[in-house]
C-alpha cells in the first residue's frame, strides 16, 4: 500500500509543499467570472446571499408560526392550461399559480415549466439555492419605498435596497422571492454561492418545480397590499425568458416588522453618517454592508461595537476604499423601531 | 483605483486574469486556510474588476488592488457569516478538512496535513509568508496588500517561520 508522506515540519520544505499543491489550483474559465449581462457572478452572489438571508428569515417564521409538516404541492386542477407561457430563442417557459388574490400571510404556490424547444443545447448557470431552476419573485412598482432622499443619500439608498434584492435593477419592488416547496418548514444552511455549477440545457430537455411564497415579512422585504405581478425568469450564458402573471394582494395578517428601507432611512438621519458618506466620491464605494444582530439562530456574538446594546439590531453601511485600505462607515439601527443607536466608522 | 477609460477592457481583463490569478487564489488561500473558500474568493475579487473595467486604469499593475479587495472580502465575509450564523464561514481552520477539488486523493491528504500546520498561524502570519516567500512580492506591496507596515510584514514573516519551526 503506498502511504502518503507526512508533510515535514521544516519551515521551507512546508513553504515548498504548501506552493507545489497550491500551484494545482484549477484555474477557472473567465466566462465564469464574468457571468452573463447582470445574471453574471456578482448577480448571483448578492442574490444568493440574499437567499440565504431569505431563508433564514423566512425558516424562522415558518417555525415560529408552526407550519405543517406537509409539503405544498401543486393544485391538483390547475387551470386548464399554465396561467402565463412565454418563449424565447427556443426556451418556453410556463407559470402556474393556485391562486390570483393572495391574502397577506397566506401562501402562494406557483408551478414552473421549463422546456427547450429548440435545436440547439445551452449552457446555464445553476445553483443548489433553493429557487429552483427559474427565478420566481413577486414585484410591484412603487419606487424606493419609505422616505423619499436627493442627491448620494438616494443613490446609496437604492444601492442596498438593490444589492439587498428588496428592489430589482429596473426600480421595482421585489415584495418576495419564491423557493422550492421541498424546503419549505426550516432553516437550511446552504451556501449558495459555493454550490453553483454549469450544465448543459439539451434540446427537449424540460425542467420543473414547485415554489412556494408566503406573504409575510421576510429578508427586509414586506408584501402590502394593491396589483403585483408574479414573473418566473430562467436564464442561460445569453438571454432570458420571463413569465409573467397579474396578481392583487389583499389584507390578511397584520404585518409588524420593519422593512429594509426603513433601516436604511434610520441610518441616512444620522448626520454623522451624512457626512461620512460625503466625505468621498462615489467612485470610492465598493459594496454595502447590511447585517442583523442577534444571528439567525437568536445568537448574540460578543462584539466590541455593540458592547451596551441589547440588540435586535441591523447595521447598515458601507465599504468604500481609501487609498490602499477600505473604510466601513454603518449606523446600527434598532430593529423593531427603526431608530438609530449608534454609529460605527472603521478604521 | 485610477480611473481612466480605455479601449478593448475586456481583453485587458483576460490579460490580468490568466496573470493574476494565481497569486490571487494563494493569497486567499494563506488568508482562510481554505480550498473551496479561497476559490470564491479570488473569483468574487475578479468579478469586481471585470464589472469596473471600464473605469480601470489598465496601465497600472492590478495586483495589489486585486489583492487588497481579496483581504477585504475575506473579512467582510468572515464578519458577516459570524454575525449572521455563528460559523466562521470558512471549513478549514485548526480542525482542517475542507474541499479541495482540484487536488487528487494523494495530494488532499498532503494538503490536509500542509492545512493543519499552517493553521497554527494568524491569518496576517499566513498571508506574509505566503506573499513574500511564495508569489514573491517585496514587503513593500505586501504590506499594501496587508494594510500593514513593510516593517510589520517582515516581523509577521520572521514570527511564522518561527512557529512552523517550532510546531
Amino acid at each position: 500500500m503506498n502511504r502518503v508522506p507526512r508533510t515535514p515540519r521544516d519551515p521551507e520544505a512546508l513553504l515548498e509543499a504548501w506552493a507545489e499543491l497550491s500551484a494545482r489550483a484549477r484555474t477557472p474559465d473567465p466566462g465564469v467570472v464574468r457571468g452573463s449581462g447582470r445574471r453574471g457572478l456578482l448577480a448571483a452572489a448578492a442574490t444568493a446571499t440574499a437567499a440565504v438571508v431569505l431563508i433564514a428569515f423566512v425558516g424562522v417564521l415558518l417555525v415560529l408560526r408552526g407550519m405543517p409538516g406537509a409539503m405544498p404541492a401543486l393544485p391538483a386542477t390547475p387551470e386548464p392550461g399554465p396561467a402565463a407561457t412565454s418563449e424565447r430563442d427556443g426556451i418556453r417557459i410556463e407559470l402556474w399559480l393556485d391562486q390570483r388574490a393572495v391574502r397577506l400571510g397566506d401562501q402562494l404556490i406557483a408551478g414552473v415549466r421549463v422546456t427547450n424547444t429548440g435545436t440547439a443545447a445551452l449552457e446555464r448557470e445553476g445553483n443548489d439555492c433553493p429557487t429552483g431552476p427559474a427565478m420566481v419573485r413577486v414585484l410591484a412598482q412603487g419606487g424606493l419605498p419609505g422616505r423619499r432622499w436627493d442627491g448620494i443619500a438616494a443613490e446609496f439608498k437604492r444601492l442596498v435596497l438593490v444589492e439587498a434584492g428588496v428592489v430589482d435593477e429596473d426600480g421595482q419592488d421585489v415584495l418576495g422571492v419564491f423557493r422550492d416547496v421541498r424546503f419549505v418548514g426550516g432553516f437550511i444552511p446552504i451556501a449558495c454561492p459555493g454550490a453553483s455549477f454549469r450544465e448543459s440545457f439539451e434540446p427537449g430537455d424540460v425542467l420543473e418545480s414547485n415554489v412556494v411564497w408566503t406573504a409575510v415579512p421576510a429578508g427586509g422585504r414586506t408584501p402590502r397590499t394593491g396589483p403585483a405581478v408574479v414573473a418566473a425568469s430562467f436564464s442561460w450564458a445569453s438571454g432570458e425568458v420571463t413569465a409573467e402573471v397579474d396578481i392583487e394582494l389583499v389584507a390578511g395578517q397584520p404585518q409588524a416588522e420593519k422593512t429594509l428601507a426603513d433601516y436604511v432611512d434610520a441610518a441616512l438621519s444620522n448626520e454623522d453618517f451624512r457626512r461620512w458618506l460625503d466625505g468621498r466620491p462615489r467612485s470610492s464605494w465598493s459594496d454595502t454592508h447590511t447585517v442583523r444582530w442577534p444571528t439567525a439562530q437568536g445568537e448574540y456574538p460578543p462584539l466590541p461595537a455593540y458592547e451596551g446594546i441589547s440588540g435586535p439590531v441591523i447595521e447598515v453601511g458601507l465599504f468604500r476604499e481609501a487609498g490602499d485600505a477600505f473604510e466601513l462607515g454603518a449606523v446600527i439601527v434598532d430593529v423593531d423601531t427603526a431608530i438609530p443607536i449608534a454609529t460605527r466608522f472603521e478604521p | 483605483m485610477p480611473e481612466r477609460r480605455q479601449a478593448d477592457p475586456d481583453d485587458r481583463f483576460e490579460d490580468e486574469f490568466a496573470r493574476c490569478w494565481l497569486p490571487v487564489f494563494r493569497f486567499a488561500l494563506a488568508w482562510t486556510n481554505d480550498w473551496a473558500g479561497a476559490e470564491d474568493l479570488a473569483q468574487e475579487a475578479f468579478a469586481r474588476l471585470w464589472a469596473r473595467r471600464a473605469d480601470v486604469d489598465w496601465s497600472a499593475p492590478m495586483l495589489p488592488w486585486l489583492l487588497t479587495t481579496t483581504r477585504r472580502l475575506a473579512t467582510d465575509r468572515f464578519r458577516r457569516l459570524r454575525r449572521l450564523t455563528g460559523l466562521d464561514g470558512f471549513s478549514g481552520g485548526p480542525a482542517g478538512g475542507g474541499s479541495s477539488g482540484a487536488l487528487d486523493h494523494s495530494a488532499h491528504l498532503r494538503w490536509l496535513d500542509v492545512q493543519r500546520a499552517m493553521a497554527g498561524l494568524t491569518p496576517l502570519q499566513r498571508s506574509a509568508l505566503v506573499l513574500v516567500t511564495v508569489v514573491g512580492l517585496d514587503t513593500q506591496t505586501a504590506g499594501q496588500a496587508l494594510g500593514i507596515s513593510a516593517g510589520a510584514v517582515r516581523a509577521a514573516v520572521s514570527r511564522a517561520r518561527a512557529l512552523l519551526a517550532d510546531a
